[in-house]
């Protein structure tokens, strides 16, 4: 152990030492680099690049609405800061972003996004299992090749049952056709189904730019402790959401 | 050649290998549980996936070792009849090609990181429904991955010497310098919490200097080892062994001059005394044996002496 505290070493862990008394001492702690949050509060204003994208993000002309304009709109007020919307495409909103024109971007992203290298991620707030349900009280069946699915039209999830070799069936109200129901699974409990064949699974985050540690962690913790009450119905991508 | 196995070391280093076995064992498994980890945690860092490259190419010494002894034992065979003492030297080089070729891609990538002023997103890990900062445990796991390597580099460092194994001690020697990656690294990681975005290129790009240094070091001994270079010491000097053989031979009155060339086998050293005898004079094959018992005596490296009578 005499090894550890010749000379050289001790000096280094003096530096250690003092790295460490400055930081826990540090008001913004991992600091950003570019200052993003402290100028978000210095404006009062909190710039957030929207994308189309419902349920999350929902806009007619100047209305936006959706589940992640809900968490942000929160978010904003418990930071005291009042939220701008910016509707813009996702390729857009990433160069916005790197050209700090905007804060955060929001818009049903996943931890799967292809622009990732060029943003930071916030830890996914949300994991959305979509499954094919039945009612409740059905028995539980095999469900024979080439079974009609019944899912909203238009939906995302109609390659994920046809992998499955199932036929699908697009409608406005699946819920209604006495079919099997593909759809979110906490959406599916809400309307009293039971999911049974899992399709595929999207990690949702909020993106925040590159490298600021800071907004991040408010962001992240703000997300803990908040979001749930955001997504206790599940999604339906027909939800009329509170408008802002 | 002999039917009973030649093994180059005597009962004493024999226990030494053993232990030197044990103690690579154990370098790989905990390695193993660094790179593990070091994955786990270590995000967008580019000091910390450094410094996981490195520390992947750590595994590869222990294994050198493990095979080289495996095979330097073997007796010779009809194909190879010099024996696999020479293993070792081979191993060696692979060894220090792969850290080459990694410490030069390494300094690339740490170049295009810090061009291309990408900033390191750090955020919180869930651990028991408590956030914490991901820079802490990669702060933690750095430790782990740096203080048990110096003590395992101690051990090694005073093993190869028993044993005269470079790989063994090339290894140590590496471990024990893994206190100052994880120095660079850790304050890395703290300067990436002070907003010091480009601390983490740097110290990337500082620890693929490191590895690239070790990797041209040991390129240049291991080649120079292989195109037979005069005997050499663990740490590089050349052994005046020869001379201390020529001098040797000398005083006996039959000989007149000798010439002595010696050549590195792994482990142990092989060679070649040419002596001029005095005179009409001749020698016989009980002198010539009693001269050679001598000399090895000298080193317990030299294993296989030819003499001839010029």
């Amino acid at each position: 152990m005499n090894y550890f505290f010749k000379g050289k070493f001790s000096n280094i862990y003096i530096l250690i030492g003092v790295f460490f008394s400055l930081t826990l001492s540090a008001c913004q702690w991992p600091k950003d680099p570019d200052d993003t949050f402290k100028k978000i509060i210095r404006n009062g204003q909190l710039r957030v690049a929207v994308i189309q994208s419902p349920p999350w993000v929902n806009y007619q002309g100047s209305i936006v609405s959706g589940i992640e304009v809900e968490i942000i709109s929160q978010f904003a007020a418990s930071i005291k800061v009042y939220p701008v919307w910016k509707p813009l495409s996702e390729q857009m909103a990433v160069i916005a972003l790197k050209k700090h024109q905007v804060d955060l971007i929001i818009g049903g992203l996943t931890d799967q996004d292809p622009w990732q290298k060029y943003f930071t991620m916030t830890r996914p707030y949300f994991t959305a299992e979509y499954y094919i349900g039945l009612p409740k009280d059905h028995a539980a069946i095999r469900l024979p090749k080439n079974q009609n699915i019944a899912v909203k039209t238009n939906s995302f999830l109609i390659p994920y049952i046809m992998e499955k070799d199932f036929k699908v069936l697009e409608s406005a109200d699946p819920f209604t056709t006495q079919l099997p129901v593909a759809a979110e699974k906490n959406y599916l409990i809400y309307k009293a189904f039971k999911a049974y064949i899992k399709l595929c699974r999207f990690s949702h985050v909020i993106v925040v730019p590159l490298g600021e540690n800071y907004l991040l962690k408010k962001l992240e913790s703000f997300l803990k402790h908040n979001s749930a009450q955001f997504l206790q119905k599940g999604i339906n991508p027909d939800d009329e959401n509170t408008t802002i | 050649m002999t039917k009973t196995p030649r093994s180059e070391f005597n009962q004493k280093q024999l226990k030494v290998l053993k232990k030197a076995k044990l103690v690579s064992w154990v370098t790989i498994a905990y390695f193993g549980s660094v790179v593990i980890l070091m994955f786990l945690v270590m995000g967008k860092s580019q000091a910390m996936k450094t410094t996981w490259t490195e520390d992947m190419l750590s595994l590869i010494p222990p294994i050198n070792f493990l095979i080289g002894c495996r095979f330097c034992q073997k007796k010779p065979t009809q194909h190879f009849p010099y024996g696999f003492h020479r293993v070792v030297s081979v191993g060696f080089f692979f060894a220090a090609a792969a850290l080459l070729l990694m410490g030069s891609f390494l300094f690339i990538d740490g170049l295009i990181v810090l061009l291309s002023r990408e900033h390191p997103g750090i955020g919180q890990i869930n651990i028991f429904g408590h956030f914490i900062w991901l820079g802490w445990l990669m702060i933690i796991v750095m430790i782990w991955g740096t203080v048990p390597s110096l003590f395992l580099g101690r051990i090694k460092l005073q093993l190869s010497k028993k044993i005269f194994d470079k790989i063994l001690y090339t290894d140590a020697e590496m471990n024990r310098d893994d206190w100052l990656v994880g120095i660079v690294v850790i304050l890395a990681i703290i300067a990436i919490g002070w907003g010091i975005w480009w601390a983490d290129a740097l110290g990337g790009m500082l620890i693929s200097i490191n590895v690239l240094a070790d990797g041209i070091k040991q390129t240049k001994e291991s080649v120079i080892n292989l195109i037979d270079s005069a005997p050499k010491s663990l740490t590089g000097k050349y052994l005046s062994l020869g001379k201390r053989i020529k001098v040797r031979l000398k005083e006996n009155p039959l000989i007149e001059d000798a010439n002595v060339k010696l050549r590195d086998q792994g482990h142990i050293i092989f060679g070649e005394i040419f002596l001029k005898l005095k005179g009409q004079s001749t020698i016989t094959a009980k002198q010539l044996n009693i001269m050679l018992t001598q000399i090895y005596q000298l080193d317990w490296r030299l294993q296989n002496l030819v003499i001839t009578i010029q």
